[in-house]
């Protein structure tokens, strides 16, 4: 948009607008006389910077709450980057945040009145004001990169998600105004976008496919707490890696990745919890990097292990066939699939070990049981691919009786044949941060062998 | 007097008329409508319902009242155009989505 248009008010469609009945300058501030200096003198450009004092007249079930929203508070970049280090350099995080982070927060009216500031802004409709913002000026101005490409299909060879080339359904079909307001959850705040309860879920309108009794083999075969739903149902994504920050001579702000890759990865559940029991699902991995700050101080991020950088990710790119649910080797024993530590960057081993897999599950015993008429190999029950190009490397068709079995029937709990320090017993340990968690669920019951994944870092 | 009362007679229809009409305007034609279709209390209809709703007409509508200098120049693409002022465009040298 030119600088003129977007601030352009169309009278006709704003005169029909409640909010046109409030005097401009209760809003904005400055004054309502002829000359342009003195109009825009003490002039607010976006009164809901202060959404309660602005808006929290008459919308006081939401306005108030501002401070609470992760659209404007942006905790997920504090949750993990301060996770990364130790709190004496939280400062400089802050600094930091502050040139590269800090124009992404959103307030009520850049989702509602304007497009975001960080795509320059510029009113949406007259300066109407939209109940629902628009998926393409509001929602993926912001997440373009990741969600907006993967919805939209935008990466070579993929197709977009189903929900969009299907239903043509919008960001606030799934996304409830609640969520994006962090209404839903103000007795307990979250931290980032996967703190809590999962919502949206893919339950809330697929709830009778769901797990054991939806009548789908491969739903009942793998229940609901073995896989999360893009395991099977998400197609490649991009990865980004070692984002530098950096800032010009005069001072302006900039960035540089590395390294960006289009790929998919299954390993462990980071979060797995009551809310999202899965015990693997889709890892993305995060530009984080140790020397992410580095412009801004040495090793700022200097507890960089005590996070993982391939983190939970929720691809928005569904299929209902992917190269998943092509046959049961797709999965099982193909570690070309899974985030096998040949595919983690050795200074990243330590930060990933939790999510790390050996070795992709190898095939059940008792698949003709579980899935009776299945052919493994693929011709029957296999549900073919929709997209192109996003399959995995090809495995070889792998019957699992010329496969011995292994000691146990858990390929985690398998000690791989390797070198690599991960493999090593853990470092023995004083901190109580190491202990490993208490738990009821027998998938958490240590293996006999020791399995060095489960052992957290040494610290 | 046979002419007196040839003028008065007249004279008294004329205030009796006017009369009359001034008491039908002195009820305004909101309440007039209102009781036309109000139900007496105790008759078939609840007490949530013995007071009829206004019709939305009865409703003040409500006062328009923009900052009128804001408006007449946010409203006028010419004139915007004429006084925008380019913002000094600094490149970031950005590598990579972001």
């Amino acid at each position: 948009m030119e600088v003129w248009e977007r601030v352009l008010i169309d009278p006709e469609a704003y005169q029909q607008d409640v909010h046109s009945y409030i005097p401009c300058t209760d809003c904005h501030g400055g004054h309502d006389v002829p000359d342009k200096h003195a109009a825009h003198e003490g002039m607010v450009r976006d009164p809901s910077i202060d959404a309660d004092a602005s808006c929290g007249e008459c919308h006081p079930d939401i306005a108030p709450y501002q401070e609470q929203n992760l659209h404007f508070n942006l905790a997920g970049y504090d949750t993990k980057l301060y996770g990364r280090s130790l709190p004496e350099n939280h400062p400089l995080i802050e600094e930091g945040e502050s040139y590269h982070c800090n124009n992404c927060h959103a307030t009520c009216g850049q989702c509602h009145v304007s497009q975001p500031t960080s795509v320059q802004g510029g009113l949406l409709s007259g300066h109407v004001f939209e109940r629902t913002p628009s998926m393409s000026r509001n929602c993926t101005a912001c997440h373009g990169s990741r969600v907006k490409n993967e919805y939209t299909g935008a990466h070579e060879g993929l197709s977009p998600d189903v929900h969009l080339r299907s239903a043509r359904m919008v960001c606030t079909d799934c996304h409830t105004a609640g969520d994006m307001h962090g209404t839903d959850y103000l007795d307990n705040p979250h931290n980032h976008r996967y703190d809590g309860a999962q919502s949206p879920t893919c339950e809330s309108c697929h709830e009778d496919v769901v797990g054991v009794g939806s009548g789908n083999p491969y739903h009942e075969a793998h229940g609901t707490e073995i896989l999360s739903c893009q395991v099977c149902h998400s197609v490649a994504y991009s990865n980004c890696y070692e984002c530098h920050l950096d800032q010009t001579d005069e001072g302006v702000p900039y960035f540089q990745l590395q390294d960006e890759e289009i790929g998919f990865y299954i390993g462990r559940n980071p979060l797995r919890s009551p809310d999202r029991p899965y015990r693997f699902v889709p890892l993305r991995h995060v530009p984080d990097f140790p020397d992410l700050f580095a412009f801004y101080g040495d090793d700022i991020l200097n507890n960089f292990d005590a996070l993982p950088t391939w983190t939970y990710a929720t691809p928005h790119n569904i299929q209902r066939n992917t190269p998943q649910t092509e046959s049961c080797e797709s999965c099982h024993g193909n570690d070309d699939i899974f985030l096998t530590p040949d595919k983690v960057r050795p200074e990243e081993l330590q930060a990933n070990a939790s999510v790390i897999v050996l070795h992709a599950p190898p095939m059940p015993e008792d698949i003709e049981s579980l899935l009776p008429g299945i052919i493994v190999g693929g011709e029957e029950g296999a549900g073919g691919t929709e997209t192109g190009g996003a399959a995995p490397a090809a495995t070889p068709t792998l019957n699992p009786l010329d496969v011995p079995p292994p000691t146990s029937s858990d390929p985690l709990d398998a000690p791989p044949v390797s070198s690599d320090p991960l493999d090593a017993p853990p470092a023995s340990s004083s901190d109580p941060l190491d202990a490993p968690p208490v738990s009821s669920d027998p998938l958490d019951t240590p293996p006999a062998t020791p399995d060095p994944l489960d052992a957290p870092p040494s610290s | 007097m046979k002419r007196s009362l040839l003028f008065s007679v007249p004279l008294l229809l004329l205030v009796l008329i006017g009369l009359l009409a001034a008491g039908a305007m002195s009820q305004p034609p909101v309440q007039a409508a209102l009781q036309a279709t109000a139900t007496p209390v105790g008759e078939s209809m609840g007490a949530a319902t013995e007071m009829p709703a206004a019709s939305p007409e009865a409703l003040p509508s409500p006062t328009y009242v923009p900052d009128q200098n804001c408006i007449d120049c946010h409203s006028n693409a010419e004139l915007l155009q004429q006084i925008a002022e380019e913002p000094e465009v600094v490149e970031a040298p950005n590598e990579g989505s972001g």
